[in-house]
């Protein structure tokens, strides 16, 4: 439950908490990395509020008053939690602070309200290390503002692309504060799909639905892969948006790949034998960064390629849920179902009509996406809370997982239907970031392995 | 499909001896038909009784001009009604009723008065920055409560639009200043306690009215700006700002409506003349954002199809923008005709989103 905090502008180094808290001789108060002694008075007035004087409040370093959880040790009271969420990209105009990226983050800071404790986003130049404090944007009833408040409890990575994960600084950053601050991240890096395959291989739960896969596609792996599937994908093992994607199909005798090419118009190109098809497409390029991917025959509607973006949320408890399902519907002629791709979003209402269907099939789909939800964070030992699948369903309705992302995309969600289920995404990546920390701060050498 | 793809355009039709005119969006429709003809479709005008008693009839663009003719029933309608009341004539229920049954798309659904417009935003906290306090004017009670949080309130008719019949009150120390947007003969009235100015209200409101925050504008040479961003969707799942330019106040007047006696001006130079170049840039951007998370939200809210939304945001004095009310029959002389050739982008979006809805419907 939370405690709504009000400040009370006398100088008395007081807490005052409802009596039904049961303080057990604590005599710190803490907010994130900050703590300081105070007295806590209990009083049968209170019920729903708690009151913080205004020095603690400065000492503190609170923003301002919200609604809180209080969380307790055997010698603090911690208020907040405070939620820190990383990403970079800023701009100068503190009204747009990380460009068209602004509104992505105010829904998600704006959904603080509903789960308490204070969520703000900063990026490595934000935080100032001298005195442990870092300057975030918080999104309030007015707006962006900045203010001054410790290190955060906990980290949500957000962090737009891979070149700049991969960068030394942010890498130094995220040690710093997590092992020498003791602070957890979650989503801490995007996924590798390679690495996805091999460790999901690992999980019997989970290996009945990947698709085969193999690392750096040789002409020969290829051969192997349409002789056996008909149909094959290349991926960027770190692409995102469906990127330098490449689909061979054999038919007819015929080799055909269809791509998106350089103007992002979609190609195809037809070979008579594999060998051409290679000198002519792949033969100057490298390809060790890339998987091969067995071709799924995918469910068609109207013609067209369907597959799902299942989304799965950790709640405020720390479980699993599926947060949100779409069907996305390949263009005409394109490579892939992504948006960006003459792609459209559909609701599962829209696919399947028939309710007794779309039960059957929305079931199935829940519980793969949860069992390999829970596979990956099992076998990638970090904290994971929240992941984008992509999952197809073939003619004979087996499902099949073809992406897992950390960052999931927000496009399916500016589909109108699903304008609840992106709040409610939003909302349980806080719920659980205040689960987190609740974790942390009850056992915090539980999650520092 | 055997037939090409048939857009039909619901407005008010002026016919008398042989001319025809199709009231404020006339020259609009002229550029729709011949977008129409490049994307290969069939376009039309037509009356609410044209369509609902089924003529089969619509004015089509032939040879440089309207002509009465046979047409092919539509596959998409762009609702263009301007009158309030047609749209609650026993008509309108027909129509609604016939596009069921026949399983025919229309946009926009119905107009959007401004007091549901606000409920559906405010449902997003996300959007609160952007909204001015509005409440629903009943009783003096929520004037004194507005009074004690804001020095300036308008009080808007819900089923206003131009611009046309807004009260502007200012507090001042010794009472209120009331300010008429529509007749500029009537002096500023002054007005001793919330209580006389209640009663005087009440007598000059006709109908339902919202009370909201006065913006402290920014201006130029004293005259007060806003913006008009005018919104299209592309699909069911995107949509994108096709036209954004800024009004000017006329000298004295507090609105800056087109209808009003305003004036419009590029939106860049305006923003140049406050901010430097990158900050010019951003504000720009964050108006397209705002008006673009407008219109998703109320598209996803309302029941019934939308496509087009006129958005007028103003920016106050701390730089801060605000949405100050939503149009769904935008106005169509905010984007500038350059020539009689030029077709305008917002014609194309409309045409544009009326194939694309007929090719997801396929």
């Amino acid at each position: 439950m939370t405690y709504s905090l009000m400040i009370q502008e006398k100088e008395e180094n007081t807490i005052y908490l409802p009596s039904a808290v049961s303080l057990s001789g604590q005599t710190m108060a803490a907010f994130g990395s900050v703590s300081t002694p105070c007295r806590f008075v209990s009083s049968p007035l209170l019920d729903k509020h708690i009151i913080v004087t205004s020095d603690v409040v400065k000492r503190l370093y609170i923003p301002f008053a919200a609604d809180v959880h209080l969380i307790l040790d055997d010698d603090t009271v911690h208020l907040g939690p405070l939620v820190g969420i990383f990403t970079a990209g800023f701009t100068k105009s503190p009204l747009r602070p990380v460009g068209k990226r602004s509104f992505f983050f105010a829904k998600l800071l704006s959904q603080e309200k509903k789960v308490g404790g204070f969520a703000f986003l900063f990026g490595a130049h934000h935080i100032h290390w001298e005195t442990g404090t870092v300057t975030g944007y918080f999104y309030t009833e007015s707006g962006w503002m900045q203010r001054e408040v410790p290190l955060p409890t906990v980290i949500y990575n957000r962090l737009p692309n891979r070149r700049i994960e991969n960068s030394e600084t942010f890498q130094m950053i995220k040690e710093t504060l997590k092992n020498q601050y003791g602070i957890p991240w979650f989503n801490e890096n995007f996924f590798n799909k390679w690495e996805v395959y091999c460790l999901l291989k690992e999980h019997p739960h989970s290996r009945p639905y990947l698709p085969d896969t193999s690392l750096h596609p040789t002409a020969e792996t290829v051969q192997y892969f349409l002789d056996r599937y008909g149909e094959a994908y290349l991926k960027p093992a770190n692409g995102s948006l469906g990127f330098g994607i490449y689909h061979l199909v054999k038919k007819n005798g015929q080799y055909e790949c269809r791509f998106r090419d350089e103007h992002g118009y979609n190609r195809i190109r037809t070979f008579p034998t594999l060998s051409s098809l290679w000198q002519h497409l792949f033969s100057h390029q490298k390809w060790d960064h890339y998987i091969i991917q067995q071709g799924i025959q995918l469910i068609e509607v109207n013609g067209r390629k369907v597959d799902f973006r299942i989304h799965t949320n950790k709640n405020e408890q720390g479980a699993w849920q599926v947060s949100a399902i779409a069907a996305k519907i390949a263009g005409k002629r394109s490579v892939t179902t992504h948006m960006n791709n003459g792609g459209i979003v559909k609701t599962m209402e829209e696919i399947f009509p028939d309710a007794s269907v779309r039960q059957r099939i929305l079931k199935r789909l829940h519980d793969v996406a949860l069992t390999l939800s829970r596979g990956l964070e099992e076998q990638m030992g970090i904290t994971i809370g929240e992941i984008g699948f992509d999952i197809g369903l073939d003619q004979k309705h087996r499902i099949w997982m073809f992406e897992a992302n950390s960052k999931p995309g927000r496009s399916i969600f500016k589909h109108p239907k699903l304008k609840q289920d992106d709040e409610r995404t939003a909302m349980l990546s806080l719920a659980y970031a205040v689960y987190l920390s609740k974790k942390i701060i009850a056992e915090p050498e539980a999650l520092l392995q | 499909m055997n037939q090409p793809p048939t857009v039909a355009v619901l407005t008010e039709i002026f016919e008398k001896d042989s001319h025809v005119h199709f009231g404020s969006i006339h020259d609009f429709c002229e550029e729709l038909a011949n977008y129409s003809m490049q994307r290969q479709s069939i376009f039309y005008v037509t009356s609410l009784s044209m369509y609902v008693k089924n003529e089969k009839s619509g004015y089509r663009w032939i040879e440089g001009e309207w002509r009465k003719t046979e047409v092919p029933p539509a596959n998409v309608i762009y609702n263009r009604l301007h009158s309030r009341k047609s749209e609650h004539s026993y008509l309108f229920d027909q129509l609604i009723e016939k596009l069921k049954d026949e399983r025919i798309l229309m946009f926009n659904h119905r107009f959007l008065h401004k007091w549901e417009v606000h409920q559906y935003l405010a449902n997003h906290s996300y959007l609160h920055p952007y909204l001015p306090k509005t409440e629903l004017f009943r009783d003096k009670q929520t004037l004194d409560s507005f009074f004690t949080q804001f020095p300036v309130v308008f009080i808007k008719p819900i089923h206003g639009s131009q611009g046309r019949h807004i009260f502007r009150i200012e507090k001042k120390e010794n009472g209120f200043l009331l300010d008429y947007s529509t007749s500029m003969k009537d002096a500023v009235q002054q007005y001793a306690s919330t209580s006389a100015l209640f009663a005087s209200l009440k007598e000059r409101l006709k109908s339902a009215a919202v009370i909201q925050q006065g913006i402290d504008m920014k201006t130029i040479d004293g005259r007060p700006i806003d913006f008009r961003l005018l919104c299209h969707r592309v699909h069911d799942s995107e949509w994108r700002v096709t036209s954004a330019i800024a009004r000017m106040a006329k000298q004295e007047q507090f609105v800056a409506n087109l209808a009003r006696g305003g004036e419009i001006v590029p939106i860049d130079k305006v923003l140049q003349q406050w901010y430097e170049r990158k900050k010019a840039f951003q504000q720009k951007m964050l108006l397209k954002d705002i008006a673009i998370e407008a219109a998703t939200v109320l598209a996803s809210e309302t029941e019934g199809l939308y496509g087009e939304f006129g958005i007028d945001l103003a920016i106050d004095q701390e730089h801060k923008p605000w949405i100050i009310e939503v149009n769904t029959k935008p106005s169509k002389q905010t984007d500038m005709v350059a020539s009689k050739r030029f077709i305008r982008p917002s014609a194309k979006a409309v045409i544009d989103y009326c194939l694309s809805l007929i090719d997801e419907k396929e």
